[in-house]
């Protein structure tokens, strides 16, 4: 990671100074630190990277990280750092990909985890086999089209099976960010759980699918 | 190229917003921090978007050109919008169009054959934009270098950058190309310091989109987008068309329809009628092709109308119930919905919307104007001038992605990713010593990419020989704030740039537009005063020949007086253009104009009647006789 100054409010450009906005652009003269990326989104952001993150907070950061340093304000400021603007707000919008959706933001998280990089956590998530099954059922269903009424059945149904994940992710969290610092003390408790949510990750997967072809299916008979 | 300018005087450098519509377009721009329509020096804010070329290949563009649409019916182009950015297969409903679609020379889009020279709709597009442009500048004495130009929000890559490539040939620098409902919303919220929740219902003339945006503290956030590119207003047309011709035998149908004259009057009749029945209960239309031996002759209540438009409005309820569910929101989340486009002055549409959200819609600001008035704010603030405490943050409406092996696709961008956003795939190669790498491109959500827009094909060149699957080519997709994709790529174990070569499906390569914009003199010789006056001239032949033919087969259906007024004027207009007086020649122009233009209205009299409580459209909207007022009023502007 490159050298920089971050101040207790946040960080500084080595160039004019100035406080920036956030820690990939200079939101004051324009500099540029594309290597800051590596950081992760959450640090790109500048916010705490917890599964239980608020997303009116996020919100307000995306806003007023708009009125900053959006590229259109550097528009009449030259190609080049107009351009950087446009990488350091695509950067914003990527890590506000990586970040906003709770299922998402829980991957995002798992892959930081030491375990994660250090291949514990490699191997396929063990999805319950009736799952897969019912899964499969609702894939073929949607495939072979559904009425209006029967969509909005299913849509209910993908939503409240989605919540039920995202709470079952809150308390497996809560574990793993309690055991953070714990290393191996920790133990199985902290690997379980680590474990469990890998496959919740998972599973929304396929709820996510099943929500979107249901929405393609809905696009297309227009 | 060197090309000598000569700026005129006092002209005043200013950027404008422009919503280049399919039946209308109009130009706006911001004066002490407002918004206005630029109107010509007519006092004419809309430019419809008509373009007539006569046989010489002389084209005139607007009004002039929609008052030819009789004499020239298959010169004279309408809704050129529908064609920007497609190929000929796209276009399924060229049965309702009095010109022929043909493929063009370039790529696979389609072009417009008009007396057998074919012209690209990026070329004609930029000659609207041309005129709306000239229209403003000479009105008051501005001149316009840079604009913002919008689009329908669910235009996809290739219909965007046929937009800008209008742009350019036109000689305009394009700031951004923006999303219609977005620069509706940002011309409401402006107005109305407005926070929450907003859907935006866009019904223009051949578009239709539906946007929920969220407004914080002058940031416009687009939250979701969708739409459909091919419903608008002339649909609902051509519901009323249906409805007039439902008595018609089919031999009869058949002469009305290969009769482009015909077509074109039908067509008017059915806008006519359509805006009658915004404000009325019923209006009955006689049309009478007696050369056809049809003759038609219906009352059509505004109940028959809705019945008519009623497949239509639930197409686009159903996008706005998409639009909610993508946005996971319920109607009574919505704070605000906001009307834009001229189709929204049917009180059905209006209708069901308040049903729909529980509170009436929004239309304090002019739905034909809205749009221009947001680009034009958003014109300001890129350029730099304005205070900048407005942020627009808008989506890209489909998913981007790349064919894989076996006609699958790999989605790279999912549709309503806030833009601009960046995403990157890697490649390798397939054999030993492969030095290229083709990816096809394509844009959609359905899975299988023959089901998908194809948006162009990328070759990497110069990846060093190597192994199979050694090499590691990152590609680099970024969708710009336009909307508009870009694609690069680089070489990872040697750091070799890989150089890409680019095929549009749809569209036109940078050479050539830099070639189109070469060729087309308007752009960098504008004004210089000599051309100026070779273009009026030759505006003034046209409209000599014009009117000479109207005067001789149509002069009867006008008293003496009229047809002697039309005689003066053409012997005034011959005298001037002896000389090298642009102002004689253009006051002469304007006069003859306005003493032709009884016979074109005496033309369409002569076969159409749209009669509101007995009194004809014309009484009904003014004295100065229907086209003219209709078209101030035209329902089916985007």
């Amino acid at each position: 990671m490159s050298d920089y100054s971050r101040s207790a409010e946040g960080f500084r450009c080595d160039e004019c100074s100035e406080e920036m906005a956030m820690p990939l652009f200079c939101d004051h003269c324009g500099a540029n630190y594309p290597e800051r990326r590596a950081m992760g989104p959450f640090a790109v952001l500048g916010v705490n990277a917890e599964f239980g993150l608020d997303p009116d907070l996020l919100e307000r950061r995306e806003l007023a990280l708009a009125k900053r340093l959006h590229p259109d304000s550097w528009q009449s400021r030259g190609e080049r750092k107009h351009k950087q603007a446009q990488l350091a707000w695509s950067a914003v919008n990527e890590a506000l990909a990586k970040t906003q959706d709770p299922f998402v933001r829980a991957e995002t998280l798992l892959q930081g985890t030491d375990e994660a990089t250090s291949g514990a956590l490699s191997d396929t998530p063990s999805v319950p086999q009736t799952f897969l099954l019912e899964q499969l059922e609702l894939q073929e269903e949607i495939e072979d089209g559904v009425d209006d009424g029967r969509r909005k059945v299913l849509n209910k149904e993908v939503r409240r099976a989605l919540k039920e994940l995202q709470r079952q992710l809150a308390g497996h969290f809560e574990i793993i960010e309690a055991t953070q610092d714990a290393g191996s003390a920790a133990g199985d408790a902290r690997i379980a759980a680590l474990r469990a949510s890998w496959t919740v990750v998972h599973m929304s997967r396929y709820w996510k699918n099943a929500q979107r072809a249901l929405r393609s299916g809905a696009a297309q008979a227009r | 190229m060197q090309i000598q300018l000569k700026v005129k005087g006092q002209s005043e450098d200013v950027v404008v917003g422009i919503d280049l519509g399919t039946t209308n377009s109009l130009v706006a721009r911001v004066v002490d921090g407002e918004p206005k329509v630029v109107a010509d020096r007519h006092g004419r804010a809309i430019t419809p978007s008509v373009i007539s070329i006569d046989e010489e290949g002389h084209a005139v563009v607007g009004d002039e050109a929609k008052t030819r649409a009789l004499l020239n019916p298959a010169g004279t182009l309408t809704s050129i919008k529908r064609f920007m950015g497609r190929g000929v297969d796209d276009v399924t409903d060229v049965a309702h169009l009095p010109y022929k679609i043909v493929r063009a020379d370039l790529g696979e889009q389609a072009a417009i054959l008009v007396h057998g020279k074919k012209y690209l709709p990026q070329e004609l597009s930029a000659m609207v934009l041309t005129e709306a442009k000239k229209r403003a500048e000479r009105a008051q004495n501005l001149r316009i270098r840079r604009a913002v130009i919008t689009v329908p929000a669910y235009f996809d890559d290739a219909q965007r950058q046929a937009t800008r490539d209008a742009g350019r040939i036109a000689g305009i620098d394009v700031l951004r190309i923006i999303n219609e409902p977005t620069a509706a919303a940002l011309a409401y919220g402006l107005d109305k310091g407005k926070r929450g929740t907003v859907l935006v219902y866009d019904l223009g003339g051949g578009t239709f989109d539906v946007s929920l945006l969220k407004l914080t503290d002058g940031v416009f956030k687009v939250i979701a987008t969708t739409g459909n590119t091919r419903l608008g207003g002339d649909d609902f047309d051509n519901a009323v068309t249906d409805v007039l011709v439902s008595n018609l035998s089919e031999e009869q149908l058949d002469a009305v329809r290969g009769n482009p004259r015909a077509l074109s009057a039908l067509k008017t009749a059915s806008e006519q009628a359509k805006i009658a029945l915004s404000s009325e209960d019923e209006t009955t239309v006689a049309i009478d092709f007696a050369d056809l031996g049809v003759a038609i002759e219906r009352t059509v209540t505004r109940a028959d109308y809705e019945v008519a438009i009623a497949p239509l409005l639930d197409k686009t309820m159903a996008a706005v119930d998409f639009v909610l569910e993508e946005a996971d929101l319920d109607p009574e989340d919505v704070d605000e919905v906001v009307c834009v486009g001229g189709s929204t002055r049917t009180p059905a549409v209006r209708a069901r919307l308040e049903k729909e959200f529980e509170k009436p819609p929004h239309t304090e600001l002019d739905p034909d104007q809205v749009v221009a008035l947001g680009a034009a704010l958003q014109a300001e603030m890129l350029s730099g001038d304005g205070d900048n405490d407005q942020v627009l943050l808008d989506v890209t409406p489909l998913s981007l992605g790349i064919e894989t092996y076996g006609g699958g696709v790999t989605k790279l961008i999912w549709r309503n990713s806030p833009v601009p956003i960046r995403a990157t795939e890697g490649f390798t190669t397939q054999v030993d010593d492969q030095t290229a790498v083709m990816i096809h491109v394509l844009q959609g959500e359905r899975e299988m990419a023959k089901d998908l827009r194809s948006l162009g094909r990328f070759t990497l060149r110069g990846i060093p020989a190597m192994s199979a699957g050694m090499p590691r080519v990152l590609v680099e997709y970024f969708i710009d704030a336009n909307g508009i994709l870009k694609v690069t790529a680089k070489e990872m174990t040697s750091g070799t740039k890989a150089s890409i070569e680019v095929k549009p499906t749809y569209g036109l390569t940078d050479e050539q537009v830099e070639d189109m914009i070469l060729d087309s003199i308007e752009h960098a010789e504008e004004d210089i005063e000599a051309h100026i006056l070779a273009d009026k001239k030759a505006e003034a032949e046209s409209m000599l020949r014009y009117s000479r033919k109207a005067l001789g087969d149509h002069g009867e259906l006008v008293p003496d007086a009229i047809r002697t007024g039309v005689e003066i004027a053409i012997a005034a207009l011959e005298e001037v253009l002896q000389g090298d007086d642009k102002e004689a020649i253009e006051a002469a122009s304007d006069v003859l104009n306005e003493n032709t233009a009884p016979i074109a209205s005496a033309m369409m009299d002569e076969v159409l009647r749209v009669t509101v409580h007995g009194r004809t459209i014309g009484d009904v909207l003014g004295s100065q006789g229907a086209r003219r007022k209709a078209s101030d009023i035209d329902l089916s502007k985007e």
